[in-house]
């Protein structure tokens, strides 16, 4: 060895604090997914190893997890020769776990190896793109990542990380199991994706009795089963439906410009097209208590801060402690807790929203064939407890009934709810 | 496994488990059975092209054959010259039906308006289209504006056979289904050889309809028949339902299912393992691959700090 290559050894070695080490290397990068309108998301929680592409074994010293802008670091152990190694992300978080119908190994984004020098430092990036079941489990693991913080407002912790189906042949929450399937219809479909956790949610705090089986949207269930198991269906499939709205808006997924993500309406887009829109009432209508679109936008009208006609903005963690509070099968068991303390105000307005979607009545006529006041109808639905004790109505200017702005197109839409009598009313308070 | 006929159940039937709970839509599109057998093919590369004469001018999509890729270029309303994509149309030596292409008024896809029928002849030189002796529901096109230019055919082994379509209504009434509207599209290598009993629709008035679809799909290829229906009279709620079939062609067998092309490709694989085609490295990478398709890859090498 000469004198120059001595010298240079020595400053290679006065360097080495700030190198990797000698047996070591370096990987670091940034893994991202990208949604149906080709816009790329940060693959978050995901945990990410290097793999020697000969042997199939990890190589990583220690196997990094992305972080919130799906950037890892690792060190890999390389030895004193170069080695051919690929980088893989599977789709394995703390959250989820996405693994296809035939085998328990995940969805993962890799491509191919590459060698790995000792010492050097290599930037990785793995990007999803399209329609491939790779990139689709991705949209999953992150959809169910992205609500976390909603759940932990809601219970003080995260769920245990569910286990997905990706693609099935049925979109359904097996609650024997507590496995979530997915059809290969629905990875974009975040309000489905939600929807289906909500169950696993449900199934842990026992907010549900679930009958099983399938249901439209459309109908009241009564018709195809016994009212017992209508409501509990209605319940049952209504609480997961609001939960995934409430989530996604409470956690502000708008702003992550994934279509159809982060907004009131839920949409199945891929395979069935059903929309409604739970603050609105647009899209499919509320049928009565026996049905899930009723009991999604009752329990989104009791939450909501949004100034609308009801005046109730109870928020979503008093919500659901108050149904957990109760063990909540049935939205007439959840209603009863919330009329249990509730001012005669307050009860007025509940009753607002169940006449809203054609859970109770709401006026049809004054006794005196005066014109109906709509202001009023809206604001005083004909209560059967309220009628029944002769409790005098609040005066339509008293708070918190102040005509809200924008309410008036909603309220043509009401003069046309005239509810007969339903067979099942909600119980009086006791 | 030696050629011959091959009769494959369909796990595709509802799966509910005890107490497991699903959304279903105002039908269910079921796929139950398939009858394949294994035969000699001439597939015919083909390309289509429209020239609109004074007549309104519609959207084209040749359903009944797959094109060069599953993802079909999107043509711009009243387009005219040749279509963009190469279809490859496949049948067994021999055999004889139609083909079809549909057009469409808008860019919705559940606005398909007309059926134009083509009869096929498939020689051993490749696919005769009798465009003279076409056929379409809608009075005022005409199928003459219509060009079929095939290339160089060639004769490969594949697979032919039928699989039953069912319409199962949830619910929902005989009036709803009445002017129900099924879609059957063939995407990628496989070709749909008919699917007289189900296009007509006079069968969607029955509480169940079912009808086969045949099909044709060489040795190496993918391919997916894609269904839908729309229900114009369905007021509330969804209108629509979709569903794929989608084909393997092995050259053990013919793959079928629903759940996509990686489910087949990763069932091929268990096969080949447990036939010993495959060792342990092999299958892990192999299935590392399917379980990573469609990743992009950018590597720099980063000078030491």
């Amino acid at each position: 060895m000469n004198r120059l290559s001595l010298l240079g050894a020595a400053l290679a070695i006065t360097a080495l604090p700030c190198a990797t080490p000698a047996q070591t290397a370096a990987i670091r990068g940034r893994i991202s997914w990208q949604s149906v309108n080709g816009v790329s998301h940060p693959v978050r929680n995901v945990r990410v190893e290097v793999i020697d592409t000969l042997t199939r074994a990890v190589v990583s010293v220690r196997p990094d997890t992305t972080d919130e802008n799906g950037e890892y670091q690792i060190l890999v152990n390389v030895g004193p020769n170069p080695r051919a190694v690929l980088v893989r992300a599977p789709a394995v978080s703390s959250s989820a776990f996405v693994h296809p119908l035939l085998c328990t190994e995940p969805w993962e984004l890799s491509l191919k190896g590459f060698t790995l020098n000792p010492g050097e430092s290599v930037r990785v990036d793995l990007d999803g793109k399209g329609e491939t079941e790779s990139n689709e489990a991705f949209s999953i693991i992150d959809a169910i990542h992205a609500i976390q913080p909603y759940v932990r407002t809601l219970r003080g912790a995260a769920l245990p990380r569910v286990e997905v189906v990706f693609p099935a042949e049925q979109t359904v929450f097996d609650p024997a199991t507590r496995v979530l399937r997915l059809e290969l219809y629905d990875p974009w479909d975040w309000d489905v994706i939600l929807h289906e956790f909500g169950h696993y949610l449900s199934r842990v705090e026992n907010l549900a009795n679930h009958p099983g089986g399938e249901y439209l949207l459309t109908e009241n269930l009564s018709r195809t089963m016994s009212r017992g198991d209508a409501l509990l269906m209605a319940w049952g499939e209504g609480w997961p439906t609001y939960f995934s709205i409430s989530a996604q808006l409470a956690e502000g997924l708008a702003a992550l410009d994934i279509p159809n993500v982060g907004d009131s309406w839920f949409k199945d887009m891929q395979d069935t097209r059903d929309t409604f829109d739970l603050a609105s009432g647009d899209g499919i209508p509320s049928v009565g208590e026996d049905n899930v679109v009723s009991t999604s936008r009752v329990l989104f009208d009791l939450e909501d801060g949004v100034a609308d006609y009801d005046s109730v903005a109870l928020g979503a963690k008093a919500v659901f402690d108050t149904l957990v509070s109760v063990r909540a099968h049935t939205l007439r068991e959840g209603i009863r807790r919330f009329l249990l303390h509730a001012s005669q105000e307050d009860s007025i307005r509940f009753g607002a929203i169940l006449a809203r979607n054609h859970i109770s009545p709401a006026i049809a006529a004054m006794a005196d064939e005066s014109p109906i006041d709509a202001t009023r109808q809206e604001r005083l639905p004909e209560f059967p407890q309220l009628a029944a004790t002769n409790t005098p109505l609040p005066q339509p200017s008293g708070p918190g009934c102040e005509r809200r702005p924008g309410s008036q197109s909603r309220r043509s839409s009401m003069s046309s709810i005239l509810t007969p009598p339903a067979p099942d009313r909600i119980p009086a308070p006791p | 496994m030696s050629p011959g006929r091959i009769l494959l159940t369909l796990a595709m039937a509802s799966l509910v488990h005890g107490g497991a709970n699903a959304q279903k839509g105002p039908v269910e599109l079921q796929w139950r059975t398939a009858d394949t057998v294994r035969r000699r093919l001439v597939v015919t590369p083909l390309r289509v092209r429209v020239n609109w004469t004074g007549q309104p001018r519609h959207l084209l999509d040749v359903s009944s054959v797959g094109a060069e890729d599953t993802a079909r270029a999107a043509l711009p309303a009243g387009f005219t010259g040749w279509l963009p994509q190469r279809e490859f149309f496949s049948a067994p030596v021999n055999d004889s039906g139609v083909i079809t292409i549909e057009t469409k008024r808008a860019a919705d896809a559940s606005s398909f308006s007309s059926s134009i029928v083509i009869p096929y002849t498939a020689k051993r030189t490749g696919a005769l289209f009798d465009l003279l002796r076409a056929t379409t529901t809608q009075p005022d096109f005409d199928p003459t504006a219509l060009r079929l230019a095939t290339f160089t055919a060639e004769q490969r082994d594949g697979y032919s056979g039928s699989v039953q379509l069912h319409v199962v209504p949830n619910g929902t009434g005989a009036s709803a289904l009445r002017d129900a509207r099924l879609r059957l599209r063939a995407l990628g290598g496989v070709t749909i050889l008919s699917d007289q009993s189900l296009v007509g629709l006079p069968s969607l008035a029955d509480t169940a309809p079912a009808g086969n679809v045949s099909f044709a799909i060489p040795i190496g290829a993918k391919g997916i028949i894609e269904a839908d229906v729309t229900l114009p009279n369905v007021t509330v709620g969804s209108q629509y339902r979709a569903s794929r079939l989608y084909f393997l062609a092995g050259l053990r067998r013919l793959y079928i299912g629903t759940l996509g092309f990686a489910a087949l490709e990763i069932e091929q694989l268990q096969e080949q393992r447990a036939a010993r085609e495959l060792n342990g490295v092999q299958y892990d990478r192999r299935l590392h691959e399917i379980l990573g398709r469609g990743t992009q890859q950018t590597i720099i090498r980063e000078p030491n700090r």
